[in-house]
């Protein structure tokens, strides 16, 4: 019997990654972080921890608590702002051979203009990502991405302001997260990326207060995988732009299941904190099953689902 | 990495020591640094690793005698410790030769700790490190005080053999043969652990300390084993003496917040210097995540996270 070849490339937005297993924003910090313990060289894409215009000292700790197959996280996007971004962070990617995608974030439209504009011309960044969904900070932020206005608002803004392939990522503290992609695809994004954490509290009992200092965080992790798949899911039924899809994937199957449900990429976040190598036996997974199930291409897998 | 348990020894009533075969990371490692351990057996639950810092290094049988290399201490015609002749294996220090895996310290809290408690021999257990930025013993003329409370004495044991390597306790070659006379006859000028606890189970590895030469002041909230009260009580007036017989102390803390600032507060009061190791709760432990920050120094505007993973754990005491 002859060797089955999978061909496990992905063109998305007009980035050819080489492989659908990308890592997500914030839980990578800038690459070097995890340059020990995972060869970047492996994944199809990076996407940098979130950048804004200045640094952000962030939330006050506590800003993590873990909850049943779930970890809440308050970071409240500490960063070391544009500038120290692309004189210390950006250049440890320029010698990585992956897609490298910055995840931008503002709290007024004018700043993440000035984001796009700023980043387009290193050639190491391949692409954007426009955050309009963290649930961590008072402003901007989460403030864009539960409005379909402000959605467009934003993702017309920086579109105009850049050339490189935009991603914008979806919050799921949303009614109906459909309205909000379509806005973002009207707005010219090239791609969804979905979801980012879902709002959630855990309370200390015997001190009758909130564990985290903010009262309110994100919750990422296995926990949240159902609501991801389910919003991935209506999103890529309802746009023609592609799906990136993250929420709780810890293995190949998970990740194969958001590419049936129709995500054409995935990231992997929360995962990686609990294996380092997580991309990695992610993507062997996906390729296993892929041989299993012959599939030649990502492409013959992404929205396979059949609902009968 | 895939490592696999030596030995997994109850030595109090919750507390365990758990000898890791990870001579790559033991290669690697010095005081204060931590690793992190998956405790979920490929499950959901717990999600997270679990950080604990490196209590010691391991050595196995048979790796040669302890005399090997240049620099020993003990081929400088100081005794050596029984232990090392006496046990087989054996953890602490040893010069010329590479460590053979880590041992960490730890008590039964939840669910990841009960996991571990349950390893046994030969168990397969998943480590990253060594991760952080650990204690420095830069300073040549110092009288080092450790405190530790409760499980915060874990880092400092691999502290002590470090110590107790660089010194040579308690005689001191130097150039300067009045100072090295004037610190062997001076038991203030001995290397110092305060080690505080809630309860007399609370307090761990005296013997370990001992051995090393280390002096003990020990106190428990309770009053069941040493002074009663807390450990910070008597270090002021400890150090007040030992400034006062002309003496450099540099403290060396791990323990609860509460300790720690008062650590700092002394410190600040007697002009010493000192490192304090913090723990806080941790996701990733790399640096990525921003998860483990604390406000090192504090009051700033905006305020200054530290990463207690990459920053930390082992932070100056002087901005504390």
């Amino acid at each position: 019997m002859s060797v089955d070849l999978v061909d496990i490339r992905v063109n998305l937005a007009g980035l050819e990654l080489k492989n659908p297993v990308m890592v997500a924003s914030g839980t990578f910090g800038y690459g070097q972080e995890y340059a020990r313990f995972i060869d970047l060289n492996q994944l199809g894409a990076i996407v940098v921890k979130g950048v804004s215009a200045q640094p952000m000292a962030g939330n006050p700790p506590p800003r993590l608590v873990e909850t049943p197959a779930g970890l809440l996280n308050s970071i409240g996007l500490q960063n070391v702002g544009l500038e120290v971004f692309i004189r210390d962070k950006l250049p440890f990617l320029q010698g990585i051979d992956s897609v490298v995608i910055v995840n931008i974030l503002g709290h007024t439209v004018e700043e993440y203009v000035t984001l796009a504009t700023e980043l387009s011309k290193h050639p190491r960044v391949d692409a954007l990502e426009i955050n309009i969904s963290c649930p961590n900070v008072e402003r901007g932020g989460l403030a864009f991405g539960t409005d379909r206005q402000a959605t467009f608002e934003v993702v017309q803004a920086v579109r105009q302001a850049t050339h490189l392939p935009l991603i914008t990522k979806l919050s799921p503290n949303v009614a109906d997260i459909v309205p909000i992609a379509r806005s973002a695809q009207d707005a010219g994004s090239d791609a969804v990326s979905l979801i980012n954490t879902i709002l959630g509290m855990a309370i200390d009992i015997h001190q009758r207060k909130p564990v985290l200092a903010k009262t309110v965080g994100g919750l990422s992790g296995p926990a949240i995988k159902p609501i991801a798949l389910r919003m991935v899911w209506q999103v890529s039924q309802a746009v023609d732009i592609p799906v990136i899809g993250m929420g709780g994937i810890m293995s190949g199957d998970d990740a194969i299941e958001f590419l049936l449900a129709g995500a054409s990429a995935v990231s992997i976040g929360t995962a990686l904190f609990v294996d380092p190598q997580a991309p990695i036996k992610v993507l062997k997974g996906i390729e296993e099953y892929m041989k299993r199930y012959r599939f030649h291409s990502i492409r013959e897998i992404v929205g396979q689902l059949d609902i009968g | 990495m895939i490592t696999e348990v030596v030995e997994n020894c109850q030595i109090s009533s919750q507390a365990f020591r758990l000898t890791l075969d990870c001579a790559e990371i033991a290669a690697k490692a010095y005081p204060g640094q931590f690793v992190m351990i998956r405790v979920n057996q490929g499950r959901a639950a717990p999600l997270l690793r679990r950080p604990f810092s490196i209590h010691r290094l391991w050595w196995t049988c048979g790796a040669g005698s302890h005399s090997q290399g240049q620099s020993s201490p003990f081929s400088q015609g100081q005794p050596s410790p029984g232990y090392q002749d006496r046990q087989q294996s054996s953890p602490g220090s040893r010069y010329g030769q590479q460590p053979s895996g880590i041992q960490i310290l730890f008590r039964v809290v939840g669910e990841g700790t009960a996991y571990l408690a349950s390893l046994a021999k030969g168990a397969k257990v998943d480590l990253i490190g060594p991760l952080g930025h650990g204690f420095e013993l830069k300073e040549p003329d110092y009288c080092p005080v450790l405190i530790a409370g409760g499980i915060g004495v874990a880092p400092l044991l691999f502290l002590a053999d470090r110590i107790k390597e660089k010194n040579s306790w308690p005689a001191v070659a130097t150039a300067n043969p009045s100072a090295a006379e004037k610190k062997s006859d001076n038991p203030l000028a001995r290397p110092w652990l305060f080690l505080g606890g809630k309860t007399a189970g609370d307090i761990l590895c005296r013997d370990e300390f001992q051995r090393l030469g280390f002096s003990l002041a020990i106190s428990t909230e309770d009053g069941s084993l040493g002074q009663k009260g807390l450990i910070s009580e008597p270090l002021a007036a400890f150090l007040e003496q030992m400034i006062s017989c002309g003496l450099k102390p540099s403290l060396f803390a791990c323990g609860p917040i509460p300790l720690m600032d008062r650590v700092a507060e002394i410190a600040w009061q007697y002009r010493l210097s000192g490192q304090v190791s913090l723990e806080q709760r941790m996701a990733c432990g790399v640096g990525a995540c921003m998860g483990c920050v604390v406000e090192v120094v504090r009051g700033k505007n905006p305020p200054d996270y530290k990463r207690v993973c990459t920053e930390g754990p082992v932070f100056d005491i002087s901005g504390f």
